[in-house]
């Protein structure tokens, strides 16, 4: 799968071509000779003092140079895979990247697989494996939003949150084992009542997590926001002005738009990809009805619609349809081309939902409405958005599958005998195995001995 | 040296619980078997309480009997009081122990042991083993004797450098009056085994009539036993009490002032004890605000004048153990007639074991017992069956046995032993074993019946009892399950309080409710009738947990894919990338034989899993020709 762990290895830490610089590291025990034998630095230095900035050139077998770089050292067990690191920081072109790389090659260091950074961490022991995760998600995020879900995770937000529940379940089987294993021990009497009540709340807080995921998923995955409405309610001109380009066409002829167009931007930090749809019309043009129904399947793919009405046209029918066909997906009402009306007709009879007037020509109204979405797509986040987000599928299944084990014990609590019940919360603790590393019957004879006085 | 001259195929050192089920276990394979012990009078010796059985350990007792054992069957012979544990918590967890008369428990065992024909039963400390070209070739003793065996069976107990300690003073002995083995362990060492010491205890026995057992509690026998061996019909005994004592400040007080009396707290104790069986002087200390703790006081025997404290081991000096006796309630004018002891003892770390319990340094040695580092009679017991089976399956050139832990609460034991650290003496624990609800003390027949007789174990009358029940119970579930819920049951169904079930339903659904028992069922139709109680219970434990077995045996499964996954015996783990020195020192210290048990030693991580099996798949690719 990957190399093996003595050698060194090379690879491009941000993506190439996307930015005014790259960065490449290098991770073994041949980074720093590397970096002394192509490296040559402004002050002239060859020792190279750990985490410091050295601005130089980098130069070729022929000692002729490659770039104006800036190069840092990270001694073993201060760097991110725990091996000598270096970093070079070069500027962003394709050619400079690959003749760096090129360079690296010759000199005896692998081009490292996908993932070989962040495996090595863990092999080292940098990382548990929820961290290493969230550090491929750090890698892959771009927005501020998912780098903060990244950060929290991987300082163990996520893991701490999960350590205490697994601490919690520990208890308790500690104390049923217990009970199981030394029944002639004076062991003290524990309510069983109070036992399953906590279980429940230990539950209930599973479920919390679980429901995070969908949020965490937005986080990371960016959220999908499709612009809805009748034909010429103004859908492409406000993807445009949230765009800050002409990214669509724009006509007053209805029905303009007949093909789905998708975008990527950050509203207040948090990754949103925005679709205009075709006008939802009954239509007897083939083609635009292709578009119609491509709209349709773009809506329930939706974390959020942005339903546009044309300020200065009477209400239709299209708003209900479209709220009885996704009832459970948030909807913003916008009144658009506001700057051609005198006074914003009222909605209050037949939408109690968020509404928002905006004009695209002349940008009132497009700051309340970024804040809008944003607050709207973590409504549900609202208020704990320190809490962790789940944003792991791997962390996902695991809080479902222990969700499930949970469920049990607690839907059999009043009618099934201890060793069942006991298996079903080991079954929830085996689940978080995954994400915390394993409990070892050990561990809870380790709890047992400590807390009761157990002997013949 | 003196040859004795006969050729022996299995050689059994030690005649205690383990020792006597392996030399049992060899001869009745067909193996000619010596048994050697240091004293004849103390075969099947009950050394600390007189009772087997107990969480865990009832399992264990149940499994020797269904793969042919002898300690169920000795225990129902010769017990004298019968409980079954933890009947309200469900069936997996339900446990026989039973008092046992001790010296009838020994008398029975050792007459087992001298009515078998190809069994001998000799008298002869064994001084060191006799070795050649990485093979055991047979034991030599302290009198000059040397026999010869293809296979030989240690089973030391506490009598490897036994060291024996009452308060600071301190002797050598295998156990009270009787001489400690000195030479053997040194042998082994010799011989490239790493030896480590443990610790343990044992109470003072008291005499019964200096006792006022009118003011303690009486613990009583069940109305009805139920035997440990598939053999025994019934037992019906008259049964004896128990009683139970509990100290008080005043005893605390004692101890506490005395601690510095206790080898333990003095430092001369090196040998790591275990913590689920802690001296009192232990117990005082560690849970200090505990202000009282519980003692089961067990008659030795029936004609005995003994009793047994339980809870209450020590190592303090004899004078202190009759002071704080004498301050429980009940004891004023007790009279100690042994005095309690801790012993220290040689153990052989058993990571140096296969999984059959044959040596990996010495082809044909097996260990079981405590010097694998375990406590306890039916610990003891299961590990000398497994290392007499085994035994006698190398000197036949046959497969070894080796028991999955789902299969067995041995199977979980001889894993954890290979696979585990050793910090304290093994005891086995209902909550060891991952695949609970499988290894039930009920089933223990239907698991291992017929592994027994594969390897040979098995008589036939054993069988065919198996046979019978086995077709019982296919019987019963079909009967259930032609069985519908009619009209005419409407009205029992009410009288059972049942809501009545849609018609057409079969009593096989019924029974899956949960209130609703067999026993309420059997009357309500003439195919149900005359089916035995073990028989009812199969059933019933069958269908109304049908949904968590499934569960575990799929877990099983699930799992059975790295147990399958074999690691070469000399396998270079210097050679396999990508491995932290941590796993790798692991792996070299441990050498599992599978993924599974690579997976289960202490930090193993999955990530290392899955190197290795990469690795291991590179390395059959490579072998294999293209």
């Amino acid at each position: 799968m990957f190399s093996s762990r003595c050698s060194t290895i090379i690879a491009p830490a941000t993506v190439v071509g996307e930015s005014g610089i790259a960065i490449l590291r290098i991770s073994g025990s041949l980074s720093l000779s590397f970096l002394k034998q192509y490296f040559n630095p402004r002050n002239n230095t060859q020792s190279f003092a750990s985490h410091r900035l050295y601005l130089g050139y980098l130069v070729d077998r022929d000692h002729k140079i490659i770039d104006e770089i800036m190069a840092v050292y990270m001694e073993p067990g201060r760097s991110y895979t725990y091996e000598p690191v270096v970093e070079l920081h070069c500027h962003g072109s394709p050619q400079v990247v690959k003749e760096i790389i090129t360079l690296a090659q010759h000199y005896g260091i692998d081009l490292a697989q996908p993932g070989e950074f962040t495996y090595r961490a863990f092999i080292n022991g940098r990382l548990d494996l929820t961290q290493a995760e969230a550090v491929c998600r750090l890698i892959h995020s771009k927005s501020d939003f998912s780098r903060r879900a990244a950060i929290n995770q991987m300082d163990g937000f996520l893991s701490r949150q999960i350590s205490q529940i697994v601490m919690r379940i520990r208890q308790h089987i500690a104390y049923l084992e217990a009970w199981i294993d030394f029944p002639e021990e004076d062991i003290p009497e524990q309510n069983f009542a109070e036992l399953v009540n906590d279980i429940k709340c230990i539950n209930d807080e599973v479920g919390r997590l679980t429901e995070s995921y969908h949020v965490g998923q937005i986080v990371a995955d960016g959220a999908s926001v499709v612009l809805a409405g009748l034909p010429n309610s103004g859908k492409s001109s406000l993807l445009n002005a949230l765009l800050k380009r002409d990214r669509a066409i724009v006509s007053d002829i209805p029905g303009t738009t007949r093909d789905t167009i998708e975008e990527a931007l950050i509203v207040n930090g948090l990754k949103i990809s925005l679709a205009d749809t075709a006008g939802l019309r009954h239509t007897t043009d083939p083609v635009e009805q292709l578009g119609v129904m491509k709209s349709y399947r773009k809506l329930e793919a939706a974390d959020l619609i942005l339903f546009l009405h044309d300020a200065a046209q009477p209400f239709s029918s299209a708003l209900t349809d479209l709220m009885n066909r996704r009832p459970q997906t948030p909807l913003i009402l916008v009144l658009t081309k506001t700057d051609l009306v005198q006074t914003v007709p009222s909605t209050t009879s037949f939408f109690d939902g968020s509404v928002c007037t905006v004009s695209s020509v002349t940008g009132d109204g497009l700051q309340e409405l970024m804040t809008l979405m944003s607050d709207t797509l973590f409504a549900d986040f609202a208020g704990h958005s320190e809490a962790p987000l789940v944003t792991e599928r791997r962390h996902y299944d695991t809080l479902i599958k222990s969700k499930t084990a949970l469920d049990r014990f607690v839907e059999n609590s009043d009618n099934m005998t201890l060793d069942l019940l006991v298996s079903d919360l080991r079954q929830a603790l085996i689940s978080f195995e995954y994400v915390t590393g394993s409990v070892t019957t050990d561990d809870i004879l380790d709890d047992i001995f400590s807390n009761f006085c157990i002997g013949k | 040296m003196a040859d004795y001259g006969k050729k022996y195929e299995v050689i059994v050192v030690g005649a205690g619980h383990a020792g006597c089920e392996a030399a049992l276990a060899a001869a009745r394979m067909g193996c000619q078997t010596l048994l050697l012990t240091i004293g004849l009078d103390t075969v099947a010796q009950m050394s600390c309480n007189p009772s087997i059985g107990g969480l865990g350990k009832g399992h264990l007792v149940h499994e020797i009997d269904a793969l042919g054992g002898e300690m169920a069957r000795n225990i129902d012979a010769t017990g004298i009081q019968f409980r079954r544990l933890n009947m309200r918590k469900g069936p997996a967890v339900r446990a026989g122990r039973a008092q046992a008369d001790r010296m009838q428990y020994s008398a029975r065992m050792k007459q087992v042991v001298e009515s078998e024909p190809c069994l001998d039963l000799k008298q002869g400390l064994v001084e060191g083993l006799v070795v050649g070209g990485g093979r055991v070739l047979g034991v030599r003793t302290r009198e000059g004797i040397y026999h010869e065996g293809r296979a030989v069976v240690l089973t030391t107990g506490t009598f490897m450098r036994g060291l024996i300690h009452v308060g600071l003073s301190h002797y050598p002995g295998g156990r009270a009056g009787e001489p400690a083995a000195e030479g053997l362990s040194l042998c082994l060492v010799d011989l490239g085994f790493d030896v480590g010491r443990l610790k343990t205890g044992t109470p003072a026995r008291l005499a019964a009539r200096t006792i006022d057992l009118g003011r303690l509690e009486k613990q009583f026998g069940d109305r009805v036993i139920r035997p440990f061996s598939f053999m025994t019909d019934n037992i019906g005994c008259e049964q004896v009490n128990c009683y139970i004592a509990h100290t008080n400040e005043k005893t605390h007080e004692i101890i506490r002032k005395s601690l510095h009396l206790s080898p333990l707290y003095a430092g001369i104790i090196e040998g790591v004890g275990p913590r689920y069986c802690p001296s009192i002087e232990d117990k005082v200390v560690r849970f200090a605000d505990k202000q009282s703790h519980q003692s089961f006081l067990e008659p030795e025997g029936r004609n005995s004048g003994e009793m047994y404290p339980s809870g209450l081991s020590t190592s303090l000096p004899a004078d202190v153990q009759l002071a704080y006796f004498r301050s429980m309630v009940g004891f004023e004018s007790v009279e100690i007639m042994r005095p309690g002891y801790a012993i220290e003892y040689d153990y052989v770390e058993p990571r140096q074991l296969k999984p059959t319990l044959e040596t990996k340094l010495i082809e044909g040695l097996f260990h079981a017992g405590q010097i694998n580092g375990t406590s306890g009679y039916e610990e003891a017991a299961a590990q000398g069956l497994m290392a007499g089976i085994n035994a006698a399956l190398k000197c036949r050139d046959r497969e070894p046995l080796v028991l999955r832990r789902d299969q067995a609460y041995i199977g979980v034991m001889i894993d954890d032993l290979v696979t585990r650290e050793t910090t304290e003496p093994y005891r086995m624990f209902t909550s060891r074993a991952e695949y609970r609800l499988l290894l039930r003390e009920d089933n223990a027949d239907r698991r291992l019946t017929e592994i027994g007789r594969g390897v040979g174990l098995v008589t036939d009358e054993r069988w065919q009892r198996y046979e019978r029940k086995e077709e019982a119970i296919a019987g019963l579930i079909n009967a259930l399950r032609n069985i519908k819920v009619t009209e005419k049951n409407d009205e029992l169904m009410a009288e059972l309080g049942v809501n009545a079930l849609p018609a057409g339903s079969t009593f096989e659904k019924l029974l899956k409710r949960p209130d609703i028992g067999i026993d309420q069922l059997v009357g309500l139709d003439d195919a149900l009738a005359g089916y035995e109680a073990a028989v009812l219970e199969q059933v019933e434990i069958g269908l109304k947990y049908e949904g968590y077995i499934q569960r575990q045996r799929e877990q099983v499964e699930s799992f059975k894919g790295l147990e399958a996954v074999q690691i070469p015996e000399g396998i270079d783990y210097q050679k396999v990338p990508g491995l932290t020195i941590e796993v790798r020192e692991k792996m070299e210290r441990y050498r599992p034989v599978s993924l599974g048990q690579a997976s289960r030693l202490q930090g193993v991580t999955p990530a290392a899993i899955a190197i290795m099996q990469v690795y291991l798949r590179k390395l059959n690719n490579e072998r294999r020709p293209c």
